[in-house]
């Protein structure tokens, strides 16, 4: 008899950049700076913009924090954004 | 190479004409399917602010765009933007573009895009692979057609 707990349930979220929708997979306890991290990885998103662009949870206006758990604050099956946190550009 | 109609680019001139009025700075977004990669057939003026020596979108104009996008299957492909004198990329147009994936393209048109409906003055700018901004000729990267 296993006396190994049972592995976490895989939960899905879907994330959008750019028109482009691509679900991923997670864990409860998952980091959302680990979940952001391979959607950057997964879009392309290189240079400065790893640190610029955030996860926003599907209200478009809520970024989720880094150092919080997927659990806390993101509901399984939802859709979250990824978009930079401010975009501009200038003479200055 | 980017194939944009003669109609996006006087489009685009106009919006950054109308809005600016010549005396502030704007931006237009070029935007194609997502199946046609080199191909653009509109443009989007966002919500924004601007000086005549800056612009900032509104960070939830973006989100809204992303959502929209997708249920289009549409993406942005290019960024464009005046300055009040010379075309060149800044420090800020490096640091804060709409899309941070290599390939995406930056124009930068003078003098408010009072000149001739054209990329004869403008000022390209490619992102690449390590996320730095490289100047190009726009006649290799986009077909006005």
């Amino acid at each position: 008899m296993s006396s190994q707990a049972p592995a976490p349930p895989k939960l899905q979220v879907t994330i959008v950049y750019n028109g482009v929708p691509q679900s991923f997979d997670y864990v409860p306890q998952q980091s959302i700076n680990s979940v952001r991290q391979q959607a950057l990885n997964f879009f392309g998103i290189t240079g400065d913009g790893r640190e610029q662009v955030r996860l926003f949870a599907p209200d478009n206006q809520t970024e989720l924090p880094d150092d919080a758990s997927m659990e806390d604050r993101v509901e399984p099956g939802s859709t979250l954004i990824l978009r930079p946190r401010t975009s501009g550009g200038g003479t200055r | 190479m980017l194939k944009i109609t003669q109609e996006v680019l006087e489009k685009s001139f106009a919006a950054l004409r109308t809005c600016g009025l010549g005396r502030s700075e704007c931006v237009v977004f070029w935007i194609g399917p997502l199946e046609r990669p080199e191909h653009v057939d509109q443009v989007v003026h966002p919500r924004h602010t601007a000086t005549s020596v800056g612009y900032d979108v509104d960070p939830m104009w973006s989100g809204e765009l992303w959502l929209d996008l997708a249920e289009r299957a549409r993406t942005v492909r290019a960024q464009v933007h005046t300055h009040p004198g010379a075309a060149f990329h800044s420090a800020r147009d490096d640091s804060l573009p709409l899309i941070h994936t290599e390939g995406y393209l930056s124009l930068v048109i003078p003098r408010f895009a009072s000149g001739p409906v054209s990329l004869g003055d403008v000022h390209l700018a490619e992102r690449n692979s390590e996320g730095k901004w490289v100047a190009r000729d726009p006649r290799e990267l986009i077909e006005v057609t």
